[in-house]
């Protein structure tokens, strides 16, 4: 994993959690969500969990170290 | 003018014992410090550990806006704003695009402020001081809004008995006293009280209109009946607000002066890390929370207005004081929570814009100083500083009060030089300071005119111009030294 896969991936997830799923006024309430709204906070919580576990993994990484030496 | 006050003189007896515990807990933080230098007073001497750096970074990040002002947009804008609950986690998104390399940076370089980042990477006096002078405006709006946010608060809890002149006041002097007692330890030790006063408060009124109004499934039928417009997806517009607001959060308040400053005084990586992990999840426990109290409140008391609806936790709250016994110590939780929170965030502000002015501002003018006196210097500019921010919380008028709120706009301009300048070492001082201006200039001009394309922030298409001018300044300083000299 280079530093710019990294923060690529830090930045999809997030793009990922807008809401995407275009839904109206006819459709039924998921969980008291609507749909579209639904989607939107399960992509959060996706991306808090994606994104904790980049930081326990790639911590270094982000931090220059594991980049230095897949350069070299 | 008094009336009828949320708190009871028992909820505001419990409120004096928890401004006084905050009082102690400055003597307490003077008490531990150890050798009085800058990075004892302003990072807590770099020693601090989970829980302490955890709440803190909490406690900071959420400020009374959180319990009040995010109740009401959620009631306002319904489903939409659950953009608050993403925006929050991007944040720490943005933390770890720079917060493991800038750690070990100010390790290294021993940094004590964001200042002297810039100094040490840009090697430029001006750039410093201008991007120091951007911090001091964007903080000193940050600390005026939650000055007038608490006088509204305490206002309003105890029913005028204390007006908003002397709420102002009185809550000023309390963390003015203890932040100039003990500095950093004082303000992160009381932090994290507010942070867990903050957290109970909000789960707190989650649970309890959760169980009394059947929470998010019940008012879903009600809103998609009564209030199509706040059920139906966003649209195209709405959609690139919501892009445009994420970016702000994620390239503008993980940059604030007082959260790059907690970087600086975690005890070691292990503990920043794992602070930043869990800070992931806070959002889902907090914003969300508060943005249901918004929901519920749309079908609960449908038809307010903008300032009815800014009140809407305390409506809720209110409500469920007269259906369940024993809802009164909630409230006053509650209070107190918005309170705190507005606390730990003014006096984490406070305490950086004090380290900025004294480090970065003063410093250079006077290089032969003393440590003990540059902290001097520091607590005398807190205590000057507030009382002038005092003064114009009180006596500011509405309508400028308006044009002064633009702190994220003009911030988020200085991130290329946080984001890139820590990876890219090519990265040119000429290139930084070209995208800083054009940046500003853009974001102000957008600003002051009104003008939102497509629904995104002045702030953020400033940040887009200020990228490209950084882009284009590189690339023509790469070719003009391949060239050869004529």
């Amino acid at each position: 994993m280079t530093r710019f896969k990294l923060f690529f991936l830090t930045l999809f997830f997030l793009f990922l959690a807008l809401p995407w799923i275009p839904s109206s006024v006819d459709d039924e309430p998921v969980f008291g969500f609507p749909p579209w709204a639904l989607y939107a906070f399960l992509f959060a919580v996706l991306y808090a969990v994606v994104l904790s576990f980049l930081m326990g993994k790639f911590w270094d990484v982000a931090a220059g170290d594991k980049a230095k030496k897949e350069e070299k | 003018m008094t009336g009828s006050g949320i708190l009871s003189t028992y909820g505001i007896i419990f409120m004096g014992v928890y401004l006084l515990l905050l009082v102690a807990i400055g003597f307490w933080g003077k008490m531990a410090m150890k050798e009085g230098s800058m990075a004892d007073y302003y990072l807590a001497g770099r020693n601090m550990g989970l829980v302490v750096l955890l709440l803190t970074l909490y406690a900071t990040q959420y400020s009374g806006n959180t319990l009040i002002g995010f109740a009401g947009n959620s009631y306002r804008e319904g489903y939409r704003f659950l953009v608050s609950v993403v925006a929050m986690m991007s944040v720490i998104g943005g933390f770890f695009i720079f917060a493991p390399k800038l750690f070990r940076l100010s390790r290294e370089k021993e940094y004590i402020t964001p200042g002297d980042y810039f100094q040490d990477r840009f090697n430029s006096r001006t750039l410093t001081i201008i991007v120091s002078i951007i911090f001091i405006i964007a903080l000193g709006n940050y600390i005026l809004s939650n000055l007038k946010a608490i006088g509204y608060i305490v206002e309003g809890a105890t029913g005028g008995k204390i007006p908003f002149t002397y709420g102002v006041v009185g809550l000023t002097f309390i963390m003015v006293l203890y932040e100039t007692l003990g500095g950093m330890r004082s303000v992160a030790w009381t932090d994290a009280i507010q942070g867990v006063l903050l957290l109970i408060g909000c789960i707190g009124i989650f649970f309890a209109i959760e169980s009394e109004y059947g929470g998010l499934s019940h008012a879903a039928n009600v809103i998609r009946e009564t209030r199509p417009d706040l059920w139906s997806s966003p649209t195209e517009n709405q959609m690139f607000k919501w892009g445009s607001t994420i970016l702000l959060f994620f390239f503008g308040v993980s940059i604030y002066p007082h959260a790059i400053q907690r970087i600086y005084a975690a005890k070691n990586e292990k503990v920043l890390k794992t602070s930043l992990q869990i800070m992931l999840f806070m959002p889902l426990f907090t914003t969300f929370f508060m943005f249901t109290v918004g929901i519920v409140g749309i079908s609960r008391f449908p038809g307010l207005d903008r300032a009815g609806s800014e009140e809407i936790s305390l409506l809720l709250l209110n409500d469920l004081m007269v259906k369940v016994p024993g809802m009164e110590l909630l409230l006053v939780l509650f209070i107190t929570a918005a309170v705190a929170a507005i606390m730990s965030t003014a006096d984490s502000a406070l305490l950086s814009l004090s380290s900025i002015f004294t480090e970065d501002l003063y410093r250079p003018f006077k290089p032969n100083m003393t440590q003990k006196e540059m902290v001097w210097v520091g607590k005398l500019f807190s205590w000057g500083l507030m009382i002038v921010l005092t003064i114009l919380a009180i006596t500011l008028p509405q309508t400028i009060w308006k044009l002064i709120i633009i702190k994220l706009e003009i911030l988020i301009q200085v991130a290329p030089a946080i984001f890139l300048g820590v990876h890219c070492k090519n990265l040119t001082t000429r290139a930084i300071m070209s995208g800083l201006i054009a940046g500003l200039g853009v974001a102000i001009l957008l600003w002051a005119t009104g003008t939102k394309f497509m629904g995104v922030h002045a702030g953020v298409w400033g940040l887009l111009l200020n990228l490209i001018v950084i882009w284009v300044v590189q690339i023509s300083g790469k070719k003009s030294k391949t060239l050869p000299s004529s």
